[in-house]
């Protein structure tokens, strides 16, 4: 990891790669302060600001609000169960980076 | 080496953990280490009467790559220390 080796002028350091590359979605919720809307593979939707990251996607999120839908497991018993949308409010977590499957910019 | 570096700074803090089978443990944390394996005192499981297996543990260690997510302390994130250190981490890989 000794710096002089990888600023060459080939090889972008990670700062510009986060800043240029695919985590950039990451570093302007960091920057600006902007929400992002992050697809788990627990198929919620969890909608917060990025306070931090790494290069796995492993997050510090806060404000968030974690959506997703159920179904009420046949509480009659005759299957007539209709999908309901549940959410929640976690102020301060940190989101594990394999969990992630995408992460969409808020629309301005 | 980020995250590590803020969870070492979070022990002793009341967290809990939800983990990818859906169980979420409440606990102590006790101690981390560079995969973000965690070592938890106290623990309780949330929904007591969804997951009965795990009532009477009170200490437990969690592989780090089950982890889904952490639920941190309310006033447990300096937000200028993290975005400082996600920032250094960008610059020094």
């Amino acid at each position: 990891m000794s710096r002089p080796m990888e600023e060459d002028a080939n090889v972008k350091n990670e700062e510009e790669e986060f800043n240029t590359g695919p985590l950039s979605v990451l570093m302007m919720s960091v920057k600006n302060n902007t929400q992002v809307l992050i697809n788990c593979r627990n198929n919620r939707k969890l909608l917060g600001r990025v306070r931090a990251f790494d290069r796995h996607c492993n997050m510090v999120l806060e404000n968030v609000r974690e959506m997703w839908t159920e179904v009420p497991k046949t509480g009659k018993g005759k299957k007539k169960a209709q999908p309901v949308n549940k959410d929640r409010f976690i102020s301060k977590m940190f989101l594990r980076g394999d969990s992630v499957i995408i992460v969409l910019r808020n629309p301005k | 080496m980020l995250f590590f570096s803020y969870f070492k700074d979070l022990v002793g803090r009341e967290v809990t953990v939800e983990l990818k089978n859906d169980l979420a443990i409440r606990g102590t944390l006790h101690s981390v280490d560079q995969y973000l394996n965690i070592k938890l005192e106290n623990t309780r499981v949330v929904d007591q009467e969804k997951y009965p297996h795990l009532l009477s543990v009170r200490n437990c260690f969690i592989r780090g790559s089950v982890v889904r997510y952490v639920q941190l302390p309310p006033e447990g994130v300096d937000i200028e220390l993290l975005h400082d250190a996600t920032r250094r981490e960008a610059r020094d890989g």
